[in-house]
């Protein structure tokens, strides 16, 4: 199975700039997923790689082979698309077995090949069904058969679990993940769910607006976000921000907001070997963030303002200088509202982040 | 007093919310309906067929026998011949003709696209009187356009021998069929389109990444979605073919000889020329029977598709 790579690809639709200079380096039989939010350009990059648009600038490599100028059915991919895009007056045999035609396999091939696949996705019983007999998981699983049928090289899905309920989605997260391992090609997956970005890939690429934000491991988007956009689309509740200044000396700092004043004690590696003054937002978890009702030693004074409690832990909603910060808490605290807290920052989970360029702060 | 003001106003009030209030609104076009349309309808085609009648005198019942005068009747076989000859030339080649036109235009720039679509549809609102009479001329052998562009544009008077188009035993059938196409092509074209438009891009954009070429796409993906219209299509055009007349009463009034008869113009004549109206009703009944059934027989290959 090849690499995918994709060198300053530039992409707009008339006055609108859907992808921005995005390179990307996706290794042999990798999982990767493109997240953001709606009309990030995600879509784009993947009907890019398709051959479906065609990039403005940049190159696009599969293996070796630079691919902008050949048609879709050349560069050995398939696609899952949302909706499935199964043909509706064809049997799911039929259906299956569409591709294969297309490229005149022969017969016998053509019979093995559509078994193999519908063993392998458990759909045997349903092959002499119509699209509109089968229920949404069956659907998806025979779109999956479509794409896989053709031993593909890469593996496209463009939000293929977005239309399935929410327990069935978590259950075919697991199937599509362990299937991609199972035959490890390599597949490049578009979603919006950041929880299933996180629970499948092996790297995610962040993009906003056109533009990638980070790429990088699930483990490292969460804690270590690349900037104050990625630190507060990953991650739910989302991260919290205050703005501050921090001020660094020798194994230590102090970090002072409008509210309150933390002394650091050199936890933080990125409070280490330089001296200085700097404009900062603090950015901090809400599983970071320790409650108290006594007073404590370098806590912030806080105002409880709403709980939600979700069962194994409650979200709890507190006031500091007007801005409203969530924390997460055991099940267990008891909420007053209105009441008075005192809060603390787990200083190694603590990120800061430039004030003005809102990346992630080195100093 | 004021308390029975308010009584009135509640009654009236109810009298408009009563259920058979709708169906005093229809009246006028149902009776419309009823006595103009279906109830003759329903008397030629059940009565006046069993009856001899001549407008004039009383009918008179005499069984089957106007079937059995028509089915022996030398021109009615003819007419019948030349109908089907028609429908099968009009669908047959105006059915193709707005599938491809269709498919051309679908894809088209938008705003070239509409007045394209337009242009195609403009034969349509015309009257079929007028058309008929303007291609009289079109087809006229020594005067007409076709003539000019063919023999004298083109330069092929030397060459072949001058058609004579709706003058000739061979060619008034096709020529017809022609116009007729011509006429119909743009409204049909226009039901694809809209046929086309309903089916969802990523049909197309998958069957590229298969790896599906034009035709297979056209074949596995196109033609079976727009099933529906394409019956739909047939079947008006079928019906519309059976119903031929005012084009062979304006251009040719069955002519040359009875090369041009249809069903339609052999009701007309038995009818209204020779007065026998049994005769032309029992034509009628044959008529409907033969559309109903095509018709059904359309219906039921789609829904198996």
């Amino acid at each position: 199975m090849p690499k995918v790579t994709l060198q300053h690809v530039s992409k707009s639709f008339r006055n609108v700039k859907a992808v921005i200079n995005l390179s990307l380096d996706i290794k042999d039989e990798e999982f990767v997923t493109l997240l953001g939010p709606s009309g990030c350009g995600k879509t784009t990059t993947l009907r890019i790689i398709a051959g479906l648009e065609s990039p403005d600038e940049g190159q696009i490599y599969i293996g070796d082979k630079l691919v902008n100028d050949l048609p879709p059915k050349d560069r050995n991919i398939a696609m899952v698309f949302q909706n499935y895009a199964l043909y509706p007056h064809m049997s799911v045999r039929e259906n299956l077995a569409f591709p294969l035609k297309a490229t005149k396999t022969i017969k016998g091939e053509i019979e093995k090949r559509v078994k193999s696949v519908s063993d392998l996705l458990g759909i045997e019983d349903l092959l002499e069904r119509y699209p509109r007999q089968l229920s949404g998981g069956q659907q998806q699983r025979v779109a999956l058969g479509r794409a896989l049928v053709r031993e593909p090289e890469v593996f496209l899905l463009d939000e293929p679990l977005s239309n399935l309920d929410a327990k069935l989605r978590i259950y075919m997260r697991t199937e599509v993940k362990k299937l991609q391992r199972s035959i490890g090609i390599t597949t490049i997956y578009v979603t919006h769910d950041q929880v299933e970005a996180m629970s499948m890939s092996d790297r995610i690429a962040v993009l906003n607006e056109g533009k990638l934000q980070q790429f990088d491991s699930p483990q490292r988007l969460y804690f270590q976000p690349a900037n104050m956009w990625v630190g507060g689309f990953i991650g739910s509740p989302p991260m919290n921000f205050l703005e501050g200044t921090l001020h660094i000396e020798d194994g230590g700092g102090l970090l002072e907001t409008d509210y309150f004043t933390l002394e650091l004690l050199g936890k933080n590696d990125l409070a280490e070997g330089s001296k200085g003054s700097f404009d900062i937002f603090l950015g901090v978890r809400p599983e970071d963030i320790i409650i108290s009702r006594k007073k404590v030693p370098n806590f912030a004074e806080a105002k409880v303002y709403m709980a939600e409690p979700l069962g194994a832990e409650t979200i709890v909603d507190f006031e500091i200088g007007g801005n409203v910060l969530k924390a997460k808490s055991d099940s267990s605290f008891d909420v007053d509202v209105g009441g008075k807290i005192y809060v603390g920052f787990k200083e190694e989970k603590i990120h800061f982040f430039d004030k003005n360029t809102k990346e992630r702060f080195v100093v | 007093m004021k308390k029975l003001d308010v009584f009135r106003k509640l009654e009236v009030e109810k009298l408009l919310y009563k259920w058979y209030l709708p169906y005093f609104f229809i009246i006028p076009c149902i009776s419309w309906f009823v006595f103009v349309r279906t109830v003759p309808i329903a008397q030629s085609l059940f009565y006046y067929s069993f009856y001899q009648w001549d407008f004039l005198t009383p009918p008179k019942y005499v069984g089957l026998m106007n079937f059995k005068e028509i089915f022996n009747s030398e021109l009615f076989r003819t007419a019948l011949i030349n109908t089907c000859y028609y429908a099968l030339g009009y669908v047959g080649l105006g059915l193709p003709l707005a599938l491809i036109l269709a498919l051309l235009i679908n894809r088209m720039f938008k705003p070239l696209k509409v007045s394209l679509q337009t242009m195609y549809f403009f034969p349509t609102i015309v009257s079929s009187v007028a058309i008929a009479i303007v291609w009289r001329w079109i087809f006229d052998p020594n005067f007409g356009l076709l003539n000019w562009i063919i023999l004298d544009i083109l330069g092929l008077r030397a060459f072949v021998p001058t058609p004579k188009w709706i003058f000739d035993f061979n060619t008034v059938i096709p020529s017809i069929v022609l116009m007729s196409v011509w006429n119909t092509v743009g409204s049909n074209m226009v039901i694809f389109v809209a046929g086309l438009q309903t089916i969802p891009e990523v049909y197309y954009e998958t069957a590229k990444v298969d790896g599906a070429g034009r035709w297979l796409t056209f074949r596995s993906i196109t033609l079976p979605s727009i099933r529906f219209t394409t019956t739909f299509i047939m079947v008006m055009m079928t019906i519309g073919a059976f119903q031929v007349f005012d084009q062979i009463y304006v251009m040719t009034e069955g002519g040359p000889g009875t090369s041009s008869y249809t069903l339609t113009f052999l009701i007309y004549q038995s009818a209204f020329r020779f007065l026998r109206v049994g005769e032309a009703a029992a034509v009628s009944l044959v008529l409907l029977s033969i559309v109903v059934a095509l018709s059904i027989i359309q219906l039921k290959c789609t829904r198996q598709l």
